[in-house]
């Protein structure tokens, strides 16, 4: 994980540094560029037309850098998915956990209702 | 406070004794304390909005939510947790059912672990590891 942080912070880094700019302009009037990613799929051809047609030294590291974010954003998105994703013994577990305090619930208030003496039955 | 309090207070000392005098609560009472305190697990609740979140029995949790919209009109939305052996089954009207997975699982798990854990202190002053009642 801290190596796809570390290559999404230097390739977010290099992108800004070169990447599709839009000029903005505050409300004094200084103008600075904001950047957008990922492209749009229109700028994403536009990008692979013009890299095939003009390949330099300079569009081949970028092509790089490219591909380089988009499989750390793959998978960092994929390592989120897994982190969230509970095996279906787990969601048992849980299920199982979830009747159990319902069913202290219902002794606590038929407790408190007096329908039913003490006792220590627990989630 | 009330004169049948005070009453409680001078024969018993204390305000405890004012239970004494009362009737037992219902289970719709009681699950109505329980919702207004659930309502709260969910963070800030929007102005105008009103909302409920209980257990209803075993297998059952439910959402509720109402609110007033800008031109007066009256909404809510009931959502309910069915609790199956295999999984959680999301039911709201005019909306597919579903068996919720990854954070909207989690998330469900903590507002029930917390409203558990709430709900045995406050409402029913019992430690919720071992349903006992709580020391005073």
């Amino acid at each position: 994980m801290q190596q796809i942080n570390s290559t999404l912070q230097y390739s977010e880094t290099a992108l800004s540094q070169r990447g599709t700019a839009d000029v903005a302009r505050t409300p004094a009037g200084r103008t600075y560029e904001t950047f957008r990613f990922p492209y749009t799929p229109q700028e994403r051809e536009r990008k692979i037309t013009t890299a095939k047609t003009q390949r330099t030294p300079e569009s081949i590291r970028n092509e790089q850098i490219d591909s380089a974010v988009e499989n750390a954003l793959s998978q960092y998105k994929q390592n989120q998915q897994q982190e969230q994703q509970l095996t279906p013994e787990q969601i048992q577990a849980w299920a199982q956990w979830f009747m159990s305090a319902a069913q202290t619930l219902e002794v606590m208030r038929e407790t408190e209702m007096g329908s039913r003496s003490d006792h220590g039955l627990v989630a | 406070m009330g004169l049948s309090r005070n009453i409680a207070k001078l024969l018993t000392g204390s305000d405890e004794g004012f239970t004494l005098f009362r009737s037992k609560p219902t289970r719709r009472q009681l699950i109505q304390r329980e919702s207004e305190l659930g309502g709260q697990l969910f963070g800030a609740i929007p102005e105008g909005h009103h909302r409920q979140f209980f257990n209803l029995d075993k297998n059952t949790w439910i959402w509720y939510e109402e609110w007033t919209d800008k031109d007066g009109k009256q909404h809510s939305t009931t959502t309910r947790y069915e609790i199956h052996a295999n999984g959680i089954l999301k039911v709201q009207d005019n909306a597919p059912y579903y068996f919720i997975e990854g954070q909207e699982f989690l998330n469900l798990t903590a507002a029930i672990r917390t409203y558990y854990e709430r709900v045995s202190r406050e409402v029913y002053h019992r430690d919720p590891a071992t349903a006992k009642p709580l020391a005073v």
